[in-house]
């Protein structure tokens, strides 16, 4: 791949691909210095691109290993805990936000707490806007294994949103105990 | 659209069965009817895609700062052949200094086995042997002196004569040894 040709084809995809980042790391910039450091890899490797029949999904899946790689290093505050952390912050600003815009955290923070790749799957599929056959090349899996994992991971979704915030019955009360306790 | 076909279009998007058209409608559909009770959570869903998909002026473009990256980076390329010249003159300045500093050590060596000469101080041998005498009298005398202060040094040796007799109660504890058999076996009698 010319220089000319990385520059108008695998350049732009760097938001696409910082936003993806963003997702694993949530911070900007460690998620930028991920994205450089994939460009990095990729200019290196640029004379080989052609060989690929999609540099996205490769770039992509790229991006993933090496935030997955990164959280592992960081492992020792565990992932689980700070989104837990967040979330007891986040009763408290309830009453700060708008009704939707509360909704819309919830809905993050309940796919927050999926498993990998059930996460991934879900943000190529909703997020990104990726064809299940893309997602498959992204994470080396089978499309009919995509989609499973995706269906699973949508009810999952739907379900805990269902039994955290609208079952206002015992879930919600023994929630508040424990808060209050 | 009637909410028979949203079950069914959130049926399908639920089993992984949708196609992102039948997505885009269903997120189009949530964010702009209010909707019934039943579907609530899934409007929730929709409205974070939404807002995951569209709203994302937080992500910036850093195409400008990554171009400018690689471009060092491949100037940088360029250089890396020298790299591997700083990399071997690093290792021949090694070396010479390695056998520069042999040879120099190995110099000065040889150079005080050389140096270290006796040269006569005296010209009389009558007057440098009285000289001698004198100066190894008057060490002795020193020497003697110091000694004397050691003469209490003796007494330690009094004070341990007597402790010679703990090498029998030694002896005797080495024909206690065998009791620890005994102890193994209690404590298999134990088990």
């Amino acid at each position: 791949m010319t220089t000319e040709a990385f520059k108008e084809n695998i350049l732009p995809l760097n938001r696409k691909l910082l936003g993806f980042a963003n997702r694993f790391m949530k911070d900007l910039d460690d998620a930028k210095d991920v994205v450089q450091e994939i460009y990095v890899k990729l200019w290196n490797m640029r004379n080989d691109l052609d060989k690929y029949n999609s540099v996205e999904a490769l770039a992509m899946r790229m991006t993933r290993n090496l935030c997955l790689d990164k959280i592992k290093l960081k492992k020792t505050v565990s992932l689980n805990s700070v989104v837990r952390e967040e979330s007891t912050n986040e009763l408290r600003e309830e009453d700060k936000l708008s009704e939707q815009k509360l909704a819309i955290r919830r809905v993050k923070q309940t796919i927050e707490t999926l498993d990998e790749p059930q996460k991934s799957i879900i943000q190529l599929r909703d997020i990104e806007g990726y064809e299940y056959h893309e997602i498959a090349q992204i994470l080396n899996m089978n499309v009919n294994t995509v989609r499973v994992s995706l269906s699973r991971a949508r009810k999952k979704v739907r379900e805990q949103i269902i039994t955290k915030y609208y079952n206002h019955g015992s879930e919600k009360d023994k929630r508040s105990v424990r808060e209050i306790l | 659209m009637d909410p028979k076909k949203i079950r069914d279009l959130l049926e399908k998007y639920y089993n992984g069965e949708s196609t992102l058209e039948e997505e885009s409608l269903l997120r189009e559909y949530f964010l702009n009817e209010p909707v019934d009770q039943e579907f609530i959570a899934d409007q929730d869903i929709f409205l974070y895609q939404d807002q995951e998909t569209n709203h994302t002026e937080d992500i910036p473009d850093i195409s400008e700062e990554l171009w400018h990256e690689l471009q060092n980076k491949s100037t940088h390329k360029v250089n890396s052949n020298n790299k591997i010249g700083y990399f071997y003159l690093r290792i021949a300045a090694s070396i010479i200094i390695i056998i520069g500093s042999f040879f120099l050590i190995k110099n000065q060596v040889f150079n005080k086995n050389t140096e270290i000469q006796f040269t006569d101080t005296y010209d009389n041998p009558d007057l440098a042997y009285q000289q001698a005498k004198e100066t190894l009298l008057y060490v002795s005398e020193m020497l003697n002196t110091g000694k004397d202060h050691l003469e209490p040094i003796k007494k330690i040796e009094e004070g341990t004569q007597p402790l010679s007799k703990l090498t029998s109660f030694n002896k005797g504890l080495n024909e206690l040894k065998p009791i620890t058999e005994y102890t193994k076996a209690d404590k298999y009698f134990k088990q």
